[in-house]
């Protein structure tokens, strides 16, 4: 075997154990393959950076996570478990443009659905759960918008109230579907913030973005995809001006010495 | 003698010609998912034909009027965003069918007509009822033909069609009249809620065979037709209520498709639908 | 003498039947937000009409007693195949509760045509007989309705969690297509208890009127239950009263239920053109 320098193994000495792996997974919706042999690891304590043009598979690689698809060849596994077997060690920030503005949900009651699996189908979410969830929205500073309407807060408002849902899971793996899309740069900064701190706890963070400066900032790998694997890896070695040029097709400029994806 | 003398020859007719009808009209309205919509219109035309029934006009008639004013209040409710056009349709129906049943309880209980309104009655079916049907059929149809592309094309992307210049609400409006002359024609025949189920049943069945709509259309008619007949066929040889009979029938067909069509069916392959319901 | 508000329930029939409105309607409005909430205003209208084929089953079986079996095991299938269908890929959720209610209203009609009293079974189907209701069927209906409303202090939440964010619920671990045959089968037992005393009619208006009604009001989801099922009970005593005072005193037959619906809607009606005064 040639390829064996590049299998992921569950590190022992020189750092923590790894949070997801993906062997050789190819996911499929229907007959319709998706994304092909995803190869690589997510450790813990880090933030990868899923990045890839729209229809890319970034979504469809955070539910394989969660094992929502199915894995057609391969295999994904999230700390050493089935995906579905783990779901009580991950947290799954949605996208908040894809929930109903007008629910009459308040912005508290949001993020004390987090602890919902904690406390059990039966018991309510008790005092200890009320705290942690309090604790977790000030921690993405909007602590003071608790008994408001969820749909009465701006896009990259009600984005940091779902991490801050995540973060009440109090989860040791976070997966993030496009959480800076459309946000404005006051709630980007609060979500960057709330995740560095997430990290420094030693949390994996799986985070998909168009944006190629928050791969950058935040993550110390990066996954580049469209229907495939282009790179996985540290930014400088994956976000290189040819794998882009060969994820993104003939949209990549260079702009006085960085790389730019135009046309998206 | 004529042909149409015989009332099971009318009662044939009058069949195929709703089931035609029926056919055509409830392509827009699965393609535009309007079937809890429509069940509201036949419920919102119930307080019309009592109405009507009691002070002694046409009760298909009545029955129409009402129903339209009755939707334009749901397009009215629909418009406020934290209601919702469900909670919306929900709430006219059920107003609708009390102050049918009220107006019904006050003007003691059900008359004849009332009756073949709600179950209907295609054996007594007269030959001026099958003028009607023809009639007012020709012209849903012709209509129908007329503005195919403006109606598909609103149905699948009303915002692109207000930029391209059209008048879209006029359009919404012209499909509500048009749905609630079917309901009217067809109540007769099979009664207004059994009308539901040949506007959605046929097209439901249609739309899992094709997904293209220049197909769906006359499969959807033929579908109805055929259901029409055969159900009443059924009807007269075992002496079952006729409208009931013939649902079951659009029923059957519709479950017998949806195991063996080839986008949708039980029948595809295991691994494409393993993967579909998860994902 | 005392008021028209209170006279009338000093007949016992009359007090049955307000009681059995007044459990009726705190179970819709509880019951009701969760309908609004998931949309689900076409589920519980289609449920009203597929118990019709088990009522008049139930009926030829065992007469009264037979309506409430009846009525259950149908209510209970069209809420499984309701789930299964509503959940098959690529066939419109309208489409398929269309065909499921007209199939088993069909079927109803057919079932009826092969007996003799046609009429008395639909008036009754389409009115209820609330005030024919006896203390066995309060009972009953207490039952349904406690044991739904405990069923919903500990799935409440979760159904909102389900409701509000699908994809969040289904990565924590929940079943979705579980959850949703638990509320299909909450609002079918609603139906169950409430379709012989106050008709179909009724049904439908008390699990989507109140609600709504609520929804003006808050946007909590206890308080819009809490509202909900206050304003159902309250339309129910004062409809229950009005149809009283029609039929009794000014000779003008209004049945009770048609008069709590009309009664519900006006309402909503008045709170909604109140609203948009207060804004405009």
């Amino acid at each position: 075997m040639t390829a064996t320098a590049v299998v992921p193994q569950p590190r022992t000495e020189d750092g923590p154990p790894p949070a997801i792996v993906f062997d050789h997974a190819t996911l499929a919706y229907g007959s319709a393959t998706v994304l092909h042999d995803v190869h690589g690891t997510v450790p813990a304590g880090q933030a990868t950076a899923l990045v890839g043009p729209n229809g890319a598979g970034k979504s469809t690689l955070i539910k394989a996570a969660l094992g929502l698809v199915t894995v057609a060849s391969g295999s994904v596994t999230v700390r050493g478990q089935r995906p579905a077997a783990a779901r009580s060690r991950t947290a799954y920030v949605p996208q908040a443009d894809a929930l109903d503005p007008e629910f009459p949900v308040t912005v508290g009651q949001v993020v004390l659905m987090g602890r919902y699996r904690a406390a059990g189908w039966l018991r309510r979410p008790g005092k200890r759960d009320r705290a942690i969830a309090a604790d977790a929205l000030d921690l993405v500073g909007l602590a003071d918008r608790a008994r408001d309407r969820f749909g009465t807060l701006s896009g990259g408002q009600r984005q940091r109230v779902l991490l801050a849902r995540a973060i009440a899971q109090q989860a040791d793996v976070l997966l993030l579907d496009e959480p800076f899309n459309g946000v404005d740069a006051v709630s980007r900064d609060a979500l960057l913030g709330a995740l560095r701190e997430l990290l420094a706890g030693g949390a994996a963070v799986l985070v998909s973005t168009h944006d190629l400066s928050v791969a950058h900032i935040l993550c110390r790998q990066v996954c580049l995809l469209n229907g495939r694997q282009y790179g996985f890896g540290p930014p400088e070695r994956t976000l290189t001006a040819d794998n882009l040029r060969c994820c993104y097709g003939a949209h990549v400029l260079e702009v006085d010495g960085s790389t730019i994806v135009a046309g998206m | 003698m004529s042909w149409l003398d015989s009332y099971t020859h009318r009662a044939l007719l009058e069949a195929a010609l709703v089931g035609a009808v029926c056919g055509a009209m409830g392509v827009h309205v699965v393609l535009r998912r309007m079937g809890f919509f429509t069940m509201a219109m036949t419920h919102a035309t119930f307080p019309g034909v009592v109405l009507a029934a009691v002070v002694g006009i046409d009760i298909y008639l009545g029955g129409a009027a009402m129903g339209v004013l009755i939707c334009l209040c749901v397009l009215a409710v629909s418009r406020r965003r934290d209601q919702g056009a469900t909670t919306a349709t929900g709430i006219v129906l059920a107003a609708g069918f009390a102050l049918g049943v009220a107006l019904l309880s006050a003007s003691d209980g059900f008359s004849r007509d009332l009756e073949a309104f709600m179950t209907g009655s295609i054996v007594t079916v007269t030959e001026h009822d099958l003028a009607v049907t023809a009639g007012v059929g020709a012209l849903v149809l012709l209509v129908l033909a007329a503005l195919h592309k403006e109606l598909v094309h609103g149905a699948f992307d009303p915002e692109g069609q207000r930029a391209a210049g059209y008048p879209v609400a006029a359009l919404d409006l012209l499909l509500l009249v048009l749905i609630e002359a079917v309901i009217v024609i067809t109540a007769p025949a099979i009664g207004v809620m059994l009308a539901m189920a040949l506007i959605v049943g046929p097209a439901a069945t249609a739309r899992l065979w094709t997904d293209r709509i220049g197909i769906t259309l006359p499969l959807s008619m033929a579908i109805g037709t055929g259901s029409c007949a055969l159900g009443l066929t059924l009807s007269t040889h075992w002496n079952l209520a006729p409208g009931g009979t013939i649902t079951l029938v659009v029923a059957a067909v519709f479950l017998v498709s949806l195991a063996l069509s080839p986008h949708n069916g039980l029948l595809r392959p295991p691994l494409r639908r393993r993967a579909a319901s998860t994902g | 003498m005392g008021s028209p508000l209170t006279d009338p329930f000093q007949v016992p029939y009359m007090a049955r039947a307000l009681v059995e409105l007044l459990i009726l309607g705190v179970l819709g409005g509880a019951v009701g937000v969760f309908v609004l909430v998931r949309r689900l205003a076409y589920v519980a209208d289609a449920l009203t009409h597929t118990v019709f084929p088990g009522v008049v089953v139930g009926f030829a079986a065992g007469a009264a007693d037979g309506v409430f079996w009846g009525a259950l095991v149908a209510g209970l299938l069209t809420a499984v195949l309701l789930t299964l269908l509503t959940r098959a890929p690529r066939i419109s959720e309208d489409s398929a509760l269309t065909v499921i209610l007209t199939a088993f209203f069909g079927l109803g009609v057919v079932l009826v045509s092969r007996q003799h009293d046609y009429r008395h079974d639909l008036n009754a189907f389409l009115f209820g007989q609330v005030l024919t209701v006896t203390r066995a069927d309060i009972v009953q209906s207490a039952v349904l309705a406690a044991g739904c409303l405990v069923a919903l202090a500990f799935l409440g939440r979760h159904f909102t969690l389900r409701a509000f964010d699908p994809d969040g619920a289904r990565a924590m671990g929940h079943r979705t297509w579980l959850l949703d045959l638990a509320l299909n089968v909450l609002i079918a037992l609603v139906v169950v208890a409430a379709v012989r005393a106050v008709g179909t009619v009724l049904v439908i208006a008390l699990m989507i009127v109140p609600a709504a009604f609520g929804r003006l009001l808050s946007h909590r989801i206890p308080v819009i239950a809490a509202i909900g099922a206050g304003f159902g009970a309250l339309c129910g005593w004062l409809g229950l009263a009005a149809s009283y005072q029609a039929s009794v005193l000014h000779g003008v037959q209004l049945a009770a239920g048609p008069a709590v619906v009309l009664l519900m809607t006006a309402a909503y009606t008045l709170l909604l053109a109140a609203r948009k005064a207060v804004r405009a």
